[in-house]
């Protein structure tokens, strides 16, 4: 598909000292979608989140959001009036009431939508006359995401959005983030909550060690990944298996499992010659293919 | 009124198309309702609108749906829909009875779901290693 | 509505900056017998009084150590307590940020800066003794300039360093680095210390006998010290600018 991208990254590298937190990625993700974004913790999402909002500054590579080079400071400040960022930091101006923060946060945006502000503070139940200071973090970080989705962005993007939220209000934030896809809002999310990602994502970019590792649209895995599992009666060679189409093969005595993210029917003619006494063919979830990818990296 | 499975393997919109699918022949959905918007089952199901779309497009397609522009979505049920709803009601008796053998043989009910699964993905695989 | 979060960020400090200068105007006018005989063995005239205690002593030191604490808070400080993502990514740049917080706490220094040329002279009467606003309006000319120099100090400490501590601490010890500099005689001759600015000490703009400022007034001195001043608030740009949140 040829949709343009609403985030691109080049090589895009961050650095302190030493440490690479994010390594030459090059990242894609298309607008008018919503993408998940994994990773273990200190993969370097949130860092790569900040490079693309300007709050950091990259060591080398460029980005471009919205058509917009991140590393120029007046194209990026463009840029921002037209994205809703959610942070890991729940945190809010604590001495502001939760309407002077609403006033304020307004005052800098073109897009915001009263209807929508109205109908969320409803719903989450938000006092207008409470202090920051004096909210529980749940209801911190409903403010925060009332802010970003009571305007009508073009791209929101989202860092940990349902941290330190209870079952219902994942389940309500999941629905806005739906409505937003629908209005056309591209969402980019970062969230360590699989279960979330899998339900409303269309593309899952998996980020480890500061590279990217995966880059997979759902409805593709759920189509073609399978798990294929194998059982000999001799201990197989593990090099028989590094067929086009195998992502990881795991060898556990006389059993093998290969993680398949596609060409699973011509795998399968291969693998038959060669004399298995078993074959279970299962389809993957994502969490499996996070697992699988993050722990042993691609095959 | 539909549930997905994300893990289940098999892309969400298919398994829309199904259920949807399944309610038009079984009558809960007949010829001439209206369909949910695609915004507001994607609301209510919580999935991509994108998933929505390419649902109700293809099932547009198949004949299934009629997508009045600016209107909404209705079902347009074909005549034999009746017949299959019969169809449909005598093979679930005939499955089970299958699955109760099965499971009389000590079968699990997730080996039972294998090899099913297997013989609807890979027919000619599942005939080899019998 | 920047400088409202720049003012209510502030609000705080510059509220209790007013009211200890005010308290210690009210004691100074008020109480100036009894203070007058702790300071000197010998009778002083009013206006001299009021200079050792107000404008060289006392006050003005408790004006710089106020003045360097309104300049503490930033970027440095919401990183710290975890709004600066919230801040950076708000559709303003890093420039106007630190533009609008340096103004606002410029002009709650210009306004401790003129409490005791409002307090003192009325004051004074009341306490049935008299202090020209002539006289205290010009100091209060020297303190605004002297006092955005010092606030810039603290400011830039404030956006160079984090923590609760390290800011006005780093503030502290640079300003006392200021200071023993600004005593060396090739200091003294271009009269570079913000301290004896404020002081209004210096021929030929002074008479030491009366506590008078005569003209002419220290203008240039004062000039190079807001020149000085609104350089550091560029630096304080740039080096903002530079910073990773």
């Amino acid at each position: 598909m040829s949709r343009p991208f609403a985030i691109e990254t080049h090589g895009l590298t961050k650095k302190f000292g030493k440490f690479a937190a994010v390594r030459t990625l090059d990242l894609g993700v298309a607008a008018n979608r919503t993408t998940g974004f994994l990773g273990r913790n200190g993969a370097g999402k949130s860092t790569t989140i900040k490079m693309l909002l300007g709050m950091t500054h990259p060591t080398s590579g460029n980005a471009t959001v919205l058509g917009r080079t991140v590393t120029d400071e007046r194209a990026n400040r463009e840029m921002r009036r037209n994205i809703a960022y959610v942070g890991e930091d729940k945190q809010l101006y604590r001495y502001m009431t939760v309407d002077q923060l609403i006033r304020f946060t307004r005052s800098f945006y073109s897009d915001w939508e009263p209807e929508f502000h109205q109908r969320l503070l409803k719903k989450y139940q938000l006092p207008l006359d409470r202090k920051v200071k004096a909210l529980s973090k749940g209801m911190r970080t409903k403010l925060a995401l009332l802010l970003a989705l009571s305007r009508r962005p073009q791209l929101l993007i989202l860092d940990e959005p349902g941290e330190g939220l209870d079952p219902v209000a994942i389940e309500e934030l999941l629905q806005d983030l739906v409505a937003a896809a629908g209005n056309g809002t591209t969402i980019f999310f970062s969230s360590h909550q699989i279960s979330e990602v899998e339900r409303i994502a269309e593309q899952v970019c998996i980020l480890d060690e500061g590279e990217l590792v995966a880059d997979l649209s759902l409805e593709d895995m759920r189509k073609d990944y399978r798990r294929i599992t194998l059982g000999f009666s001799d201990e197989p060679e593990p090099r028989r298996f590094s067929l086009p189409g195998v992502r990881n093969i795991q060898i556990s005595g006389r059993q093998v499992t290969l993680v398949a993210s596609g060409n699973s029917d011509a795998i399968l003619e291969i693998v038959r010659d060669m004399g298995p006494v078993s074959v279970d063919v299962a389809p993957i979830g994502l969490r499996e293919v996070f697992l699988d990818t993050v722990k042993t990296g691609v095959a | 009124m539909f549930r997905l499975n994300p893990s289940s393997g098999q892309p969400l919109y298919l398994q829309l198309m199904q259920q949807i699918r399944h309610a038009i022949e079984t009558g809960v959905l007949q010829h001439g309702d209206e369909m949910p918007g695609i915004r507001t089952l994607a609301k209510d199901v919580v999935v991509s609108h994108n998933t929505v779309a390419k649902a109700y497009s293809e099932l547009e397609h198949e004949g299934l749906l009629e997508l009045r522009h600016g209107s909404g979505a209705f079902v347009s049920a074909r005549r034999g829909a009746r017949s299959r709803a019969e169809r449909l009601r005598l093979s679930r008796n005939r499955v089970q009875k299958l699955v109760a053998e099965l499971q009389s043989e000590g079968l699990t009910n997730e080996e039972i779901h294998r090899l099913i699964e297997a013989e609807l993905f890979y027919p000619a695989l599942a005939e080899n290693n019998e | 509505m920047l400088w409202y979060k720049a003012w209510r960020e502030s609000q705080g400090t510059f509220l209790m900056s007013a009211a200890a200068v005010s308290l210690l105007c009210l004691a100074f006018a008020l109480l100036h017998k009894e203070a007058s005989g702790g300071i000197s063995n010998e009778p002083l005239t009013y206006a001299v009084y009021i200079w050792k205690i107000v404008y060289r002593g006392y006050l003005r030191e408790v004006f710089v150590i106020l003045v360097l604490l309104l300049g503490m808070g930033g970027l440095m400080r919401e990183r710290d307590n975890g709004t600066a993502g919230f801040t950076v990514t708000l559709p303003v740049s890093r420039r106007r940020l630190v533009l609008v917080r340096a103004a606002t706490g410029l002009l709650e220094v210009l306004g401790l800066a003129w409490l005791p040329a409002v307090l003192i002279p009325s004051l004074s009467a009341a306490a049935g003794e008299s202090y020209p606003y002539a006289q205290a309006c010009q100091f209060a000319l020297l303190w605004a300039a002297g006092g955005s120099f010092i606030f810039m100090i603290g400011f830039l400490s404030s956006c160079i360093f984090a923590g609760p501590y390290t800011p006005p601490i780093a503030g502290f010890l640079a300003l006392m680095a200021y200071s023993l500099l600004s005593d060396l005689p090739v200091a003294e001759r271009y009269s570079l210390d913000v301290h004896d600015l404020m002081s209004g000490t210096g021929r030929p703009w002074f008479e030491l006998s009366t506590a008078r400022l005569i003209s002419p007034v220290p203008w240039i001195p004062a000039a190079v010290f807001v020149l000085i001043a609104s350089a550091f608030i560029g630096l304080a740009c740039g080096i903002t600018r530079k910073q990773d949140f």
